[in-house]
């Protein structure tokens, strides 16, 4: 079920006006329907699945409740690495087996097999990546002695399975969403009010902006061997958009609808294209991965060699090369994030300038904005094409048309002025970018009739120029 | 605690729950009301569709041939200069497998078909099939009735105006603002007005025409071969199995078109015409692809749709020869 689908918004109004009603003083009634919500939503999509997920709550919850009745520091252990190999297991059984596989025959045969049956023939379930990290945090965090387990079943498995984050996040950590199925929600009218707003803005950026930004994208990305650079270049900077505003629409829509039921979820995006380096990016851009990462990853490696650089530019590359392979099961996602590691070392090289401690990013912080962004915009768009190409080779050909001054003899905006969409969006985001979404506390500014024309706007622009149904891209990670 | 009424209704909420819910009612009232507008209007503008649906209902009974295809299939058949009742389901963008869905989901409300022609033009073997998320398979399930979405099917998937707003705006725009229509449909849902395309605009000069920018595939997919031929031998079957003759044809395109077109998928193509007419008694082959004998340059909107000078030709040859193989008994 897609966020942007009538069938969602259905859904959504039925399990909202259930829940309410139940009444805020019956919390366990009232987590049983979202989980008994949380399921539906998924086993629409593929009810076969439900029981991986069940089981990887059911594995992950048994492991911490292990981990916190014992007492002995190697029986802690055995429960983490069970927890662990049984998420990483169902990771690569179901994303990357056939990857590795695949990259196996390529290194030993000269000429590799193709027959189809040498591969399991599987499709990944939707939300994978997203509810395995989440489980499996937690484990680590009971582990590490940073959160005690739960006792609930059901408030864990709704922890695990909560519809509005479970199939493309924010991945959650258990301290932040957790406690809040233990606690009584009360009914908020500012958060159901924000809840709302959230939505629509999350709505414009997935159906206006980045489905009709896709149309030009798809359009020039399968014949890239024949396009010239400008119109390469083109496609690759709407690419950056449409990802960008993809993603955080379905982050705005899970945050928006978490809202509606009294949830607060972490902020995923930032505006990262006001990146003034790359390291910056990262703390703007999928926010809730990269703390993963640099929680149950980086930091633990940095940490044996706290000052040394070259150190932290082997854990740097190690995050950074997994978070592209979380990504997807291919090179040019590992390519995709060994490209952002190698930047973010270049940036992160310490020098001594009047005997202080430098480095590039201090001189970033100076420079004006846009100049640095210009720097930082540059170099995310260059990774994005490792994103979306499907080989490697094809993202080297795309680079090297792009950099040979190809000259374009059909360049079209394809979707003529709809593309004008991202200005309006920038412009939208910039006026307001202190603000975790533009139109946050609009009650505060305009008058009501004033913000029901904007949101009346709003609903019509998404009506009319919605582009064409596309997935969310991140699904399938 | 919060105040919260006794209630006998299963829905029981707070003053505040109650006030939220009704700004919010009182919000999307208007917003439902205006789509609704919309959805009537768009059902009121001169379609192909609504024609065809009336002209099943009055007459599918009494209909013995069937056309059916992409649209070069659409502005090629005016059934109105054939002698025996026939219904042209072509559609612009319309692939096999959706023409499938078509003729076997209305098997029961045009019982006395016996002849079906199937466009099988020059590159639709390695052309991708619709998915189930084609824009118009919500006009096929209100119109037609007939299920495309490879899955059950909702209120919603009847709405016309959401399955291509961008579509439907202009075409309101043009008919009901600017009074812009130009379609004049016939009572078998052709347009007799259909002219409009670049030749009519280089004037039909062949000087010009040469310039005229052409949408040609010659992108070869083996893996689309493989899955498309496997499907239409099963629709071959399938017609073999209800007693259907076939007539597969290949429109006629003009001579840049054809000049245009890459030996490798043509061959394809041509191979599998073969094999289809030697397998299937049922299965004849009206080929007018390169038939630039008949066809004028004045006889197309562009490269490769005929107008409808072109179309009452292409007709009146068509129904020649499925009458020269009593194809129609």
């Amino acid at each position: 079920m897609l966020f942007n689908s009538f069938d969602f918004g259905l859904f959504l109004v039925i399990v909202y006006a259930l829940y309410w009603s139940i009444g805020t003083h019956k919390r366990v009634a009232q987590n049983a329907l979202l989980l008994v919500a949380s399921y539906v939503f998924y086993g629409l999509w593929d009810w076969r699945f439900l029981s991986l997920i069940f089981l990887s709550s059911i594995i992950d919850y048994a492991a911490a409740l292990g981990i916190a009745a014992t007492s002995k520091k190697s029986v802690k252990r055995w429960f983490l690495y069970g927890s662990i190999t049984w998420n990483l297991g169902v990771l690569f059984a179901f994303k990357y087996f056939n990857f590795f596989l695949e990259s196996f025959n390529t290194l030993i045969y000269d000429s590799p097999p193709t027959d189809t049956y040498y591969f399991w023939n599987v499709i990944i379930p939707v939300g994978l990546s997203f509810y395995t990290f989440q489980t499996m945090s937690y484990t680590i965090d009971v582990y590490q002695g940073k959160i005690k387990p739960s006792k609930n079943i059901l408030e864990f498995l709704c922890f695990v399975s909560f519809f509005p984050q479970l199939v493309a996040g924010p991945i959650e950590r258990a301290r932040n969403l957790l406690p809040q199925f233990t606690k009584e929600r009360s009914f908020s009218l500012k958060e159901s009010k924000e809840g709302l707003r959230q939505i629509l803005w999350g709505l414009f950026k997935k159906v206006v902006v980045a489905d009709n930004v896709a149309v030009v994208v798809n359009a020039v990305y399968p014949d890239y061997d024949v396009q010239g650079s400008s119109m390469l270049l083109y496609a690759s900077v709407l690419f950056f958009f449409q990802i960008y505003c993809d993603f955080s629409g379905y982050s705005d829509i899970a945050i928006g609808t978490a809202k509606l039921f009294g949830f607060k979820l972490s902020t995923n995006f930032n505006i990262p294209y006001l990146s003034r380096s790359v390291s910056e990016f990262w703390h703007r851009w999928h926010i809730t991965l990269t703390r993963w990462f640099t929680d149950y990853v980086y930091a633990p490696i940095a940490r044996l060699k706290k000052k040394s650089y070259a150190f932290k530019t082997f854990a740097l590359f190690i995050s950074m090369t997994l978070i592209g392979f979380w990504h997807g099961a291919n090179w040019t996602f590992i390519a995709f994030g060994a490209f952002q590691a190698f930047t973010i070392s270049i940036e992160r090289i310490p020098f001594k300038v009047g005997g202080k401690k430098v480095t590039l990013i201090t001189y970033l912080t100076k420079i004006p904005l846009p100049l640095t962004m210009i720097y930082s915009f540059t170099l995310i768009v260059m990774s994005c094409i490792f994103f979306r190409a499907e080989s490697l080779e094809m993202a080297f050909t795309i680079m090297e048309r792009i950099v040979s001054f190809i000259p374009t003899t059909n360049f079209s905006f394809i979707i003529g002025w709809k593309v004008l969409v991202i200005p309006v969006l920038v412009l939208a985001e910039v006026f307001t970018r202190s603000k975790p979404y533009p139109f946050i506390e609009l009650e505060k500014q305009l008058s009501r009739p004033l913000r029901w024309i904007l949101y009346y706007t709003l609903i019509f622009i998404i009506f009319r120029y919605a582009g064409p149904q596309e997935e969310f891209i991140y699904f399938q990670f | 605690m919060q105040d919260r009424k006794k209630s006998s209704s299963i829905f029981n909420f707070n003053k505040k729950q109650q006030s939220f819910f009704k700004s919010v009612l009182v919000f999307f009232i208007p917003v439902v009301a205006a789509y609704t507008f919309v959805e009537v209007l768009v059902s009121q503008l001169p379609f192909q569709y609504t024609i065809i649906a009336d002209y099943i209902a009055s007459e599918g009974s009494k209909i013995d041939i069937i056309t059916t295809g992409s649209s070069q299939m659409k502005c090629a058949v005016n059934p109105a200069f054939m002698k025996e009742p026939t219904l042209n389901f072509g559609s612009t963008s319309q692939h096999h497998n959706t023409d499938y869905a078509i003729i076997t989901q209305t098997h029961d409300k045009l019982k006395n078909v016996k002849c079906l022609v199937l466009e099988v033009s020059y590159s639709h073997f390695e052309l991708p099939h619709n998915a189930p998320t084609f824009w118009k398979n919500n006009v096929y399930l209100k119109y037609y009735d007939v299920n495309n979405f490879d899955r059950t099917t909702y209120f919603k998937d009847k709405l016309i105006f959401l399955s291509r707003p961008d579509i439907y705006t202009k075409e309101l725009t043009n008919h009901y603002l600017k009074k812009k229509t130009t379609s004049q449909f016939n009572r078998f849902g052709f347009d007799e007005n259909n002219y409009n395309g670049s030749f009519k605009k280089s004037n039909y000069d062949e000087a010009k025409i040469p310039t005229v920018s052409s949408e040609i595939n010659t992108s070869e997919s083996l893996q689309l071969f493989k899955h498309n031929t496997a499907f239409f031998f099963t629709f071959l079957d399938y017609l073999e199995a209800n007693h259907i003759n076939v007539v597969l044809t290949s429109l006629p395109m003009h001579k840049y078109y054809l000049r245009d077109r890459n030996e490798n998928i043509l061959h394809r193509r041509d191979s599998i015409l073969k094999v289809a007419s030697e397998r299937y008694k049922n299965v004849h082959i009206f080929r007018k692809e390169e038939d630039t004998l008949h066809f004028k340059t004045s006889d197309y909107i562009n490269h490769n749709h005929l107008n409808p000078d072109g179309a009452k030709r292409y007709t009146e040859m068509l129904d020649t020869f499925i009458e020269a193989n009593h194809l129609q008994q």
